[in-house]
Formats: structure tokens, C-alpha cells, sequence
């Protein structure tokens, strides 16, 4: 070749066979010379994968010589490998193997499907010779393992695939079965794995024998916990390769009889015994008998008592992982998954807190106890991953079994401490949560916040590092948690399980002093709260409690503007991980910033009439968004674009005089105002009558509502019903000046909260106005009100002012009857609520200045 | 694809089925009279009708599947079954009874699972929430009541709680003729009535928060979300349009506007029943007069009229099948299950014995194969960080085994010059005897 022959650019075609052939000139080591540097195949295998070396064709339209110069150096490639593969030489076999299984992966589709049967009898004869070291067959297994994965992508070669695989299958169990190292079984599991994935009818006749050499290794409990994963997760899918659903549910119901066999020898002294048997009995029909013990032997049984109480829960754990599995895998037929008896077993786990039975004498020496209390935490997490599974194999099916779901999740979390198990706690509650909506918030609203503020309490205390200006945020978060104390004390008075939980009785309190929770609690819990108030924000927490849904909903916007302040006050984390910090997922600070201020938005968004913190939550935002290049900045640009609605001004309430009585009453409900903001006396209130918790709490939303202040003055006496549908007598004038008045911020009597039925043979065409029909009794205990837009306003606030003239307009009376004979239809107020202005097309022609506020309405 | 399905109460009048979008008639399902908000698509597997039947104490539930005119599977409940529901998943199938009970049939099993009294007049309609947590149902004498499914399930709450119902509303006056939800957190409830009313609830406040009346009895109800509007089938055969409206995008009520009608003169027969295709664009209705009619509901003209073969229509559906189906209808026996069981007349009594049968269901998963998968190249790099540190026993075996053949080889080489060495001192011994020998003899 010449020596100027230059290329274009490393774009181009005719480098892939000359970089190829120097590749297998100077690093693929060969039959004479020695090889002394494996890290050299990493270079070629990079370089390989790089470059698409053994991709034999390009994109671009090249001479049929440029191709073919590369075909040839592929099979001077693979001829190369060959000779590797059957070298005498350990080390140069394992070299080919390895880049035979690259090959494998890399080359053409043309070249695979052609060659594919020769590389894999190459490969099986090093996974069936005994006598190749461990390392070659290892390598083999993960190159075998490759090729068929290659294959699976092919569908018309499915049947050649699953005859190859079936030779194999015998072979790997072996493989399995003989002592090899670890190393070896792992290599084998991974090769059974793909198999099993891509073609799962070619284990179906070594069914029996592979369920057999997987249990036993899974309850001979002498592989690593890494190495017990896989083969969970191998046990899981073997079903699979049956694919009928009695296989399925065989395997569940073994693999939950030897978990609560294993259970029953773990717990001895620790629970009643009426408990486990109760937990068999779910498993097995009195009629029926017991199926075949896991992996068909018995003596397995006898083996266990022997080993060590570490190793038994080890075991269980795996075999729960592996029920997770089986739940949440596809399965190609439908099953029948026994819920009952998966839930006794995760209860019967979950119950478990290591404290001895009162009813037994104690069977159990103190050093037992610590072993099995120094093993409690990972069953434990392991039954809630199994929950966690259970939601989400069954979906829309949990609905019979969520109250007994909710009720186990409410007393484990009233016990449980642990930072690992309450992170896995919320996660489970998150997603219970998502999936069933208004109704699981009715639930749990109550536990969320409880508990979130207690995991929560070091970022409510936190004051920051510049306390000047941050005094007032104390009191408020104080008052906060005096609250949920005392809520909680009340929630247990009347709580429905306070028969259960007398073993577990333990008072949150106990861990509240001095406990900081850990970095990944506190964002396990804010996103609970986030998740719990993007799905039912707007819900009552008990229908029982009609009066205090309001009051969680400002509880938690305040908690959650502390927190996300607090959280965010001491200027921004870095994201990045150090590269020598460690390499397990840990949560760092900005994790809990973004968190935090994701919870923040969820607060804003989720319905109420007008977020009490905006102003404040949109300069976090802001702040945010400076942050250039990080995750947090992505969101807070999210943030802004979601709180656009809220900010502009076009989203603001619409302005005519029916649209503010409203927002004055249900600010009234939802705005715990400063006091001294009030004209009016609130016991007299009569909107808040059920609401207890304003007197005592009204407080604790005060301090960050300085710059929100309106002016809400509220009647006497409102009128309950006072329906009064004569509208005939109406003296429209009176209506005009009474919003005028209103206007000039003067108590007058607005509106009457009146309740017109209009029954349907009523075939008059009526007109109910509201400011006509308020004025027709303005003696009858009217609501008066009246906004005004403060001077410390916002800049929403101030938004709303020019607006605010909008509201001017004025009812003609030859109009409004007009409009009134013309229209068939009756609109109709209704109580407490306002009223609605009936407009049709035509009426809406006399109302110029609402249609400039209303831009939807033309 | 879209496909329209419309049955009527009279006797063995079929349920029709068009596609929405070519307007081709599809199959039909034979022996079908349901009453009103009997006719429910349950998963996109099988489509379920109550039946009217005069005479018989025990009600009816029909079964058919996609693929087949006849009845599939029958089911008798107790009592008469008027208006049905079925959860997205088709997981459940609740009823209304015609004595105020409510039914809660799981369908892959067929048990009834739950049976409470809603009311003492009979259920009318039922609709599900957004998130299907809360169960809507609506009585004969104007009642409006909701359920929370949980609570219904939860036997101690049950006890505890003075009544099962989250919220009831009693403001209508005569029967309850449909009821639509949308929204999750903040969602409405919107009901219409032959007391000639739509009347407007907050769910999670549960307060009345609007009123529209009509000039005449309101038989359906459709709203598009998307749009704010709602539309309100009457007994003069025109749809009203009103718009809901949210005063600002988070608040709880909502300013209702007449915006118009749809009418078609040539019919003044009773609208019966509305369904608003997925993007809010076709709204078909059917009516008493036999006639589905497609609507544009941007033009607000009609875009496509159906004839139902058979008497007035009183339920339309519009149901979607997944595109990956092809137009094909799926079939139930594709999925590996068998007949779906008939629906249980009784819930069996010993009910901690029975195991409720919980699925799960078939995904079709992409089989692709990811480059994740591939792990020769992993295992690879791992192995020859071994071998170079020469730490694991693995590696050392392999190590040991190298120099054993290292060691053979030199042996051999060492055997070989020693042949070597061997000739060649063999050689010269025989050149000095020879030479010796011609020496002598020279």
C-alpha cells in the first residue's frame, strides 16, 4: 500500500480494514508470540466498537472494492480468532473467546446469521470440556451469552436458536450443579438468563432439573448476596419457559410455602404461633396437598437447621426478591396471583420487631435475639419491596385488598424508625398514591403530614445561616408542630386501629428530640407530600372533619415554603458527585433542594383559590434558574412555565361582580388573613363556623401573608337560603350602585346567597341576576363585600388592579329584559357560591366592558 | 381506530358498529336490548349489555366478544341491572340495580365482590371518577351520591362511618338521567336531569357549584375537558352547548355559559345519549328517532348519520382500539385466556375462604435486544483486570496452567537439543574414527 495513500477523513471507509488489520498485525495476540498484556483487548475492543470496524458496509454509497477489501480483512479477522479459540494456550483461548463474543455483538447481520452455528460449537466445547480453567469458561458463557442475544433480535431463525439452546441447557447445569467457583456460576446463571428471555421453550424439558440446581443454590445459602440476586431473578423467569399458568402459580405457591417454613424456624419465640400457621393455611386448601417442596428436595429442610440465622434470612430475602419478580414480570398468559396469602406473609414480616412474645416463654438466648434484630431491617425492606410489587403486579385489581394494605402501612409507620425502612415506607405510600388517586388521600393525608413534618423537623428549626432577617419563621414552625402534636394525640384518640398497635405504640415523640433525619428522608418525604398534593389538593382529609380539610392544605403550603426556603437559603449545592466520593446512590443537598422545591410547585399548582406563597416561591424559582447547567435550573424553568398561568394576567379572576363575591368567600375560607387585616369579627363568621382550627391556628400562616393583603369584610348574618325566584320586581338601578358602592370599599349589602330552583315546566323566560335578585332583599341579611387591592400588593396583585375597573359596568334594564325574553333558558345562582351572569350571544353585545375581561367569552 | 356502537331497548335490537372515521358498518352483535347506560366496553376486550326483560325477576348481563354476532356469555344477577360501569382496566364491572342496590363484580373471575344499597329508588346511572377511586351514581328520584371504593371495601371503616357515601346530593327533583366527571384533584361532577337541569358539583368540596336549566328534559351529557363545554342532549332533539368555565385556571367554580345548540330540523325526537370521541372533535349522538349523527363540534355541523337497524337508539360509545390491533378486532382466546366467566348471582358466603382471582396481565413487551444486554465485552474488561493484578485464584489457575504448558514446552526443547547434542557428538566420534581409520591406513 502506498505510503501517501491518505484518507479523507476518520469518516472514511477505507480506514475501518486498514485500522482492522493493524489492529490484528499489533495488538490480537497470536500463535508464536507470547501474551503478556490483557488490557491490550480492551484497546481493540474499544477501538472496534468505536470505529464499527467489523460493520463491513457504511451508510454512504462506496465502490464494490472498498467493501470487499473490508470483507476480506473481517474474515482475515475472524480466521485470526479461530486459531486463538483452539490455541493450546490458556490465556490466548480465553483472548479469542472474548473477541468472539464481540464479534458476535459487532459484525454484520449477514456475517452472524451465516456463521453463527460454526462460533457456537467453537463456544460449547469450552463450556462442555471439564477440563478448561474457570476463566476460559467464564469467558465462553458471556460470549454464548452475547450470541444469543444476537439471535433473539432475529425472528425468522427462532426454531435453530432454540435447538442450539437446547443442546446447551444440560451442560449449564451442570455447570451449575458441580462445585465450581462463583465466578463460574455466575457466568452460567447470566447465559440461562438470556436464554430464557429469548428462548424460553428450549428449557422446557430441563424444567425440573433446572428449578432444582437454582433452588438449592439459593437455599444452600453459601453464594454472595449479588450472586443470590440473579438467581432469584433466574428462578423467577423459569416459569416463563412453560408459559401456562398453572406453572406460574406453582412456583409462587413453593416459593411462599418455603418462606414461611424458613419463617417459622427465623421466628421461633418471636411471634405467636398461631400467626405462621395461619399463614400455611392461606397457602394450601384444607383439601388439597402440599405441593412438591422447592426444588424438589427434602432434605433440604433438615440442612437449614444447622446453618445460621443470618443465612436463613438471607435465603428469604432472596426468595421474596424473587416473588417480586414473578409480579412484575409479563408473563405471557394470565395468572392468578394469590394476594391473600402474599399479604399475611409480608404482614407476618412487617410485624415483626424483634421484641420477644409475651404468650411464650422465651425460647431465645439474648445472642439470638441480636442476630435476628441485626437482620430485621433487611427483611423488612425486603417485604416492602415485595408490597411495592404487589401494587404494582395487580394495578386497578389491589382495590379489595388497599384498606388492609393502608391500615398495615399506617401502624408499620407508626413503629418504624429507621431511616432505610421509612424511605422505603413513603415510596410505597407514593405509589399507592398515584395509582388510586382522591380516594387513597382520603387515607392518608393525615399520615403523610404527620409523619413528613416529623422527618421534615430539622429543616422546619433549620433558621438558616443569616437569621436577621428569618425571626419570624420560628414561631410559625413551632406553632406548626405544636399543631400536628396535637392533631396526631386526637387522630389516636379516635383512630381506628389503636387496638392493633399496642406492641407498636411507640410516640413519635420518643424520636423526634434530637433527630436529624438523613438527607434521603427528608426528600423520600417531600415527595410524598408532593404526590399527595398533586393528587387530591383539593380534598377533604375526612369527610368526618368537613371544617379542617382546609386547614392541612395551609398547614402544608407553609410547610412547605419553610422548607423549600430553609432547604435553599444557604445558596445553591453542587450537583456533581466527587469522583473519589463514594459510589453507592447517596443524596446529596441538591437533591434535597430540588426536592424540595419541586414539593413547592406542586403546592402552587394544586388547586386552591389563589396560592398563598407565590410571590416568594416565584423568586426562589428565579433564583434557581441562575444556576446554569443543572438539574435545579431545568426545573425551576419547568416551574416558571407551569406558574406562567398563575402570574399572567389574563389568568387572573375575571372581573365582574359575581366572580369577586366569590373569590372574596373562599378567600375568606382559604386565606388565614392577620388578623388586623379583618373589619370584621370572626367568631361571627359564619363560613367558619366548622372550622375549629382557625382560632387556635390561625396564626401560623400569618407572617408570610404581608405582602397579600386584602381587605375582606364580612356580614353579620348571611343569609342561608333566602331563594327568592319572584324576579320581577327587580329594580336594576339599585344593583348598579350597589356594585359601585362596593367599589368605593364601603359595607353594603352585596349579594344574597340565595338558592333559585327553577323547575323545569317553568317555561318563562326568566332572568336571574345576581345583583338583581341581591338587591331585591337587601335587608335580608346580605353578604357585603368588598375587595381591595392593598398597597403592599404584589405585582400579581397590582395586575389584578387594572382590572379592577372592569368591574364597572352597569345593568340596563331594557337589556336585561331583552335579553331575558329572548333567552329559553334560566341560569341559575347558587347558594354560597355567587351567582352566575346569564349571557347569551346577544346578551353578551350589551356588556362591552366584560368582554375586554372575559377573552374566552367572544 | 374509532369505532361507534350503539344499542336500543327494543326487543333483539342489536348493537350497531361503525367506524367513526370511513363511516363503514362493522360487525353486529345480535340479541342485545338495553336499557339506558347499559352498554359498556369492558377493557377493549369484550363489550357487556344490561338486558330489558319484563318479565323475569333475575336481571341479565350479555357478554360478546369482539369477533362474534352471538351472545358469548349470559349472567343472571339477582335483581334487574340497569345502568353498568367498568373500570379502564375492565378489571370490574359495577351495576345498578332497580331497587337502589349496587353491584361490584370482578370480571375475570365473576365474583360479586361487593353489593351495598346505594338508595331505596333505583340506581339510574353510574360514572366513575377520573382516577376510578370514586363511584358516581345517580337515583330515580333526583339522588346523587358518591361512593370512595376503598371505603366500600374496608369493613372497619365501613362500621365506623354512619353511611358509605362520601357525599350525597339530593338538589335534583326527578330522576338522574346521566352524569359525567372530569378532572382529578379538583374534579366536577356534572349531572342532568328530567327535572331539566344540569346541575354542577365540586367533588372534593362537595358543594353545588352551578345550575343550568333547559327549556326541556335532559336524557345525556358529554363535556370536553379541553374545551370547557359541555354538551346536553334533550328531549326536544336539539344539544345544547354551554360553557364551563373556570373564573381563573385554579378556581372552584365555574361561570356557566349557554353558547348555542346543535340541531338537526328534520328531527325532533328525544337525544338520548352523547359520546365525545378522544380529542374532543366528533361528538356523536343517538336518538330516539334510530339515527346516530356525527358532529363537528368546531362547525357544529353534522358530519355523518348512522341508521340503527332496529327502533330508538338509547346508548352510544365510541371505543378506541389500540393502533398495534390493526383494525382487527382483539380477540379474547389471542391473550391465552379461556371464557370469561359469567358474573356471580350471590357473593359466596364464606368470604375470607375465597380468593379473589387478581391478573396480571399480559404486556407485549419490546423484545429488542438493547445493547445493555450484551455483556462479553464487560466480563472481558473485568477478567484481564484480573489477570494483570494476578490476585484471584481464578487467574493464578489459569496462570498455573500456562506455565505447566511453558514448562512442557521447554522440556520438549530440552529433550530436543539433547537429540541434538546427542547426533551431533555421535557425528563427530564417527569423524574422528573415521579419520583415525584413514589415517591408520593412509
Amino acid at each position: 500500500m502506498a505510503v501517501f495513500d491518505n484518507f479523507i477523513n476518520m469518516y472514511d471507509i477505507k480506514l475501518k480494514p486498514r485500522l482492522l488489520r493493524t489492529l490484528i498485525k499489533e495488538h490480537v495476540p497470536d500463535e508464536k508470540h507470547p501474551f503478556r498484556n490483557p488490557s491490550e483487548l480492551s484497546k481493540v475492543v474499544s477501538m472496534i466498537k468505536t470505529h464499527k470496524l467489523l460493520g463491513e458496509s457504511s451508510m454512504e454509497a462506496t465502490d464494490k472494492k472498498q467493501v470487499e477489501i473490508w470483507t476480506s480483512t473481517v474474515d482475515a479477522w475472524v480466521e485470526r480468532l479461530f486459531s486463538l479459540v483452539s490455541s493450546s494456550m490458556p490465556d490466548k483461548r480465553w483472548a479469542g473467546i472474548c473477541l468472539l463474543g464481540v464479534t458476535c455483538q459487532e459484525c454484520s447481520d449477514e456475517r452472524f446469521l451465516a456463521s453463527y452455528s460454526v462460533w457456537f460449537h467453537k463456544l460449547l466445547s469450552h463450556i462442555q470440556s471439564p477440563g478448561d480453567c474457570h476463566f476460559v469458561k467464564v469467558a465462553s458463557c458471556a460470549s454464548m451469552s452475547d450470541l444469543f442475544t444476537r439471535l433473539g433480535g432475529f425472528s425468522n431463525v427462532k426454531k435453530e436458536g432454540t435447538s442450539h439452546a437446547g443442546k446447551l441447557i444440560q451442560y449449564l447445569l451442570q455447570l451449575l450443579t458441580d462445585d465450581y467457583s462463583e465466578a463460574v456460576w455466575e457466568g452460567a446463571v447470566c447465559l440461562l438468563l438470556t436464554i430464557m428471555t429469548f428462548f424460553p421453550s428450549s428449557i422446557h424439558r430441563h424444567y425440573d432439573s433446572a428449578e432444582a440446581a437454582i433452588a438449592s443454590k439459593i437455599i444452600s445459602r453459601r453464594s454472595s448476596v449479588h450472586m443470590l440476586k440473579k438467581f432469584s431473578h433466574c428462578l423467577a423467569l423459569l416459569p416463563k419457559s412453560r408459559g401456562d399458568e398453572d406453572s406460574w402459580s406453582l412456583m409462587m405457591q413453593k416459593i411462599l410455602l418455603t418462606i414461611n417454613v424458613h419463617l417459622n424456624d427465623a421466628f421461633q419465640g418471636l411471634e405467636d404461633e398461631t400467626r405462621c400457621r395461619e399463614a400455611v393455611r392461606l397457602l394450601v386448601a384444607p383439601a388439597k396437598s402440599h405441593p412438591p417442596p422447592l426444588g424438589g428436595q427434602n432434605e433440604a429442610s433438615e440442612k437449614l437447621k444447622k446453618r445460621s440465622e443470618q443465612s436463613v434470612i438471607s435465603s428469604i430475602s432472596t426468595l421474596m426478591l424473587c416473588c417480586s419478580t414473578m409480579l412484575t414480570n409479563s408473563y405471557p398468559v394470565q395468572v392468578n396471583v394469590p394476594v391473600r396469602p402474599l399479604l399475611a406473609l409480608i404482614e407476618r414480616v412487617l410485624m415483626v420487631d424483634g421484641s420477644l412474645s409475651q404468650s411464650l416463654l422465651p425460647l431465645m438466648t439474648s445472642m439470638q435475639q441480636e442476630l435476628i434484630c441485626s437482620q430485621l431491617p433487611s427483611l423488612h425492606l425486603h417485604s416492602l419491596e415485595l408490597l411495592l410489587s404487589i401494587i404494582k403486579g395487580l394495578r386497578s385489581q389491589l382495590l379489595p385488598y388497599a384498606a388492609d394494605i393502608v391500615r398495615l402501612i399506617k401502624v408499620y409507620l407508626k413503629g418504624c424508625t429507621l431511616p432505610e425502612l421509612r424511605i422505603q415506607v413513603y415510596l410505597v405510600i407514593k405509589v399507592l398514591l398515584i395509582s388510586k388517586g382522591l380516594g387513597m388521600v382520603v387515607y392518608f393525608a393525615q399520615e403523610v403530614i404527620d409523619n413528613a413534618i416529623i422527618d421534615l423537623d430539622s429543616l422546619i428549626h433549620d433558621i438558616g445561616n443569616n437569621a436577621s432577617s428569618d425571626a419570624y419563621r420560628k414561631a410559625p414552625s413551632e406553632s406548626l408542630l405544636k399543631s400536628s402534636r396535637r392533631k396526631r394525640k386526637h387522630g389516636n384518640r379516635s383512630g381506628s386501629f389503636e387496638e392493633h398497635n399496642d406492641s407498636v405504640n411507640m410516640e413519635p415523640e420518643v424520636f423526634k428530640k434530637g433527630r436529624t433525619s438523613s438527607t434521603s428522608l427528608k426528600i423520600a418525604a417531600l415527595e410524598a407530600i408532593e404526590c399527595l398534593l398533586s393528587v387530591g389538593g383539593s380534598l377533604r382529609s375526612e369527610s368526618s372533619q368537613a371544617g379542617n380539610q382546609k386547614f392541612w392544605r395551609s398547614k402544608i403550603d407553609n410547610l412547605l415554603m419553610i422548607v423549600a426556603t430553609n432547604a435553599c437559603d444557604g445558596g445553591w449545592a453542587k450537583e456533581e458527585k466527587s469522583v473519589f466520593g463514594p459510589n453507592e446512590k447517596t443524596s446529596s443537598y441538591a437533591d434535597l433542594q430540588l426536592a424540595s422545591l419541586r414539593a413547592l410547585l406542586a403546592a402552587l399548582l394544586s388547586p386552591v383559590v389563589r396560592p398563598t406563597y407565590l410571590s416568594q416561591a416565584l423568586d426562589l424559582f428565579r433564583r434557581g434558574r441562575q444556576e446554569t447547567g443543572t438539574k435545579l435550573a431545568e426545573f425551576c424553568v419547568h416551574a416558571l412555565l407551569a406558574l406562567e398561568v398563575l402570574i399572567h394576567p389574563r389568568y387572573l379572576p375575571l372581573v365582574d361582580p359575581s366572580q369577586t363575591s366569590i373569590n372574596c368567600i373562599s378567600a375568606g375560607l382559604n386565606f388565614k388573613l392577620p388578623e388586623n387585616k379583618y373589619s370584621h369579627d370572626k367568631k361571627q363568621n359564619p363560613f367558619l363556623v366548622n372550622d375549629e382550627s382557625w382560632n387556635q391556628d390561625g396564626d401560623e400562616t400569618d407572617y408570610l401573608l404581608t405582602n397579600v393583603e386584602k381587605n375582606v369584610n364580612y356580614p353579620e348574618n348571611p343569609n342561608e337560603t333566602s331563594g327568592d325566584p319572584e324576579v320581577e320586581n327587580i329594580d336594576p338601578t339599585v344593583g348598579s350602585s350597589g356594585i359601585k358602592d362596593s367599589e368605593e370599599q364601603e359595607q353594603q349589602p352585596a349579594m344574597a346567597a340565595s338558592d333559585h330552583f327553577v323547575m323545569g315546566d317553568n317555561k318563562d323566560a326568566v332572568m336571574v341576576d345576581a345583583q338583581l335578585s341581591m338587591e331585591n332583599s337587601p335587608q335580608e341579611n346580605a353578604i357585603c363585600h368588598s375587595v381591595n387591592v392593598g398597597p403592599g400588593r404584589t405585582e400579581e396583585e397590582s395586575a389584578n388592579s387594572e382590572i379592577t375597573p372592569g368591574k364597572d359596568f352597569r345593568v340596563d334594564k331594557d337589556d336585561g329584559l331583552a335579553a331575558r325574553s329572548e333567552n329559553p333558558i334560566i341560569f341559575d345562582s347558587m347558594k354560597g357560591k355567587g351567582s352566575a351572569l346569564e349571557l347569551d350571544d346577544e346578551g353578551m353585545d350589551s356588556f362591552p366592558d366584560i368582554i375586554d375581561a372575559e377573552p374566552d367569552s367572544d | 381506530m374509532e369505532l361507534v356502537m350503539a344499542s336500543s331497548s327494543t326487543v333483539d335490537g342489536g348493537i350497531g358498529c361503525w367506524d367513526l372515521k370511513t363511516g363503514t358498518e362493522r360487525l353486529q352483535y345480535r340479541s342485545c336490548a338495553s336499557p339506558p347506560h347499559g352498554l359498556i366496553c369492558v377493557g377493549k376486550r369484550l363489550l357487556a349489555s344490561s338486558q330489558v326483560r319484563e318479565s323475569n325477576s333475575s336481571g341479565s348481563i350479555f357478554y360478546w366478544s369482539w369477533n362474534k354476532p352471538q351472545v358469548e356469555v349470559k349472567s343472571f344477577p339477582a335483581e334487574s341491572i340497569k345502568p353498568l360501569v367498568s373500570n379502564r382496566d375492565g378489571s370490574y364491572i359495577i351495576g345498578g340495580g332497580s331497587s337502589g342496590y349496587i353491584y361490584l363484580w370482578e370480571v375475570a373471575g365473576g365474583k360479586l365482590l361487593k353489593k351495598w344499597s346505594g338508595h331505596y329508588r333505583a340506581v339510574t346511572c353510574l360514572s366513575f371518577s377520573d382516577d376510578e377511586s370514586l363511584l358516581i351514581s345517580g337515583f330515580e328520584d333526583g339522588c346523587v351520591r358518591v361512593w370512595s371504593l376503598f371505603m366500600i371495601f374496608d369493613g372497619l371503616r365501613r362500621e365506623e362511618a354512619n353511611h358509605l357515601y362520601v357525599h350525597s346530593f339530593h338538589e335534583h327533583t326527578l330522576r338522574v338521567t346521566d352524569i359525567v366527571s372530569f378532572g382529578s384533584s379538583n374534579a366536577i361532577i356534572a349531572s342532568v336531569s328530567e327535572d331539566c337541569t344540569c346541575k354542577v358539583w365540586s367533588l372534593s368540596e362537595g358543594t353545588l357549584i352551578g345550575n343550568i336549566v333547559f327549556s326541556s328534559k335532559v336524557y345525556s351529557l358529554a363535556l370536553d375537558p379541553s374545551d370547557h363545554a359541555l354538551y346536553a342532549g334533550c328531549m326536544d332533539g336539539k344539544i345544547y352547548i354551554a360553557a364551563l368555565k373556570a373564573e381563573s385556571s385554579r378556581g372552584n367554580n365555574y361561570q356557566i355559559h349557554l353558547t348555542g345548540s346543535l340541531t338537526d330540523h328534520r328531527s325532533i325526537k328525544a337525544v338520548t345519549c352523547l359520546a365525545l370521541d378522544a380529542y374532543g372533535i366528533s361528538l356523536v349522538s343517538g336518538s330516539d328517532d334510530g339515527m346516530l349523527r356525527v358532529w363537528d363540534t368546531k362547525t357544529r355541523n353534522i358530519i355523518r348519520v348512522f341508521k340503527h337497524p332496529k327502533g330508538p337508539v338509547n346508548n352510544v360509545l365510541i371505543v378506541r382500539l389500540p393502533l398495534y390491533l390493526n383494525g382487527q378486532m382483539p380477540s379474547l382466546r389471542r391473550h391465552g385466556s379461556l371464557l370469561t366467566p359469567a358474573l356471580e348471582k350471590y357473593a359466596s358466603s364464606t368470604e375470607e375462604n375465597a380468593e379473589v382471582k387478581a391478573l396480571i396481565a399480559h404486556q407485549t413487551t419490546c423484545n429488542r435486544p438493547l445493547d445493555g444486554l450484551y455483556h462479553s465485552s464487560e466480563v472481558m474488561n473485568d477478567q484481564g483486570k484480573e489477570l494483570q493484578q494476578q490476585g484471584s485464584s481464578v487467574a493464578s489457575d489459569m496462570e498455573l496452567e500456562r506455565l505447566k504448558l511453558d514448562c512442557t514446552r521447554s522440556m520438549q526443547m530440552v529433550q530436543q537439543w539433547k537429540k541434538m547434542y546427542e547426533t551431533l557428538h555421535q557425528y563427530c566420534v564417527n569423524e574422528l574414527l573415521d579419520g583415525d581409520l584413514t589415517g591408520n591406513s593412509s
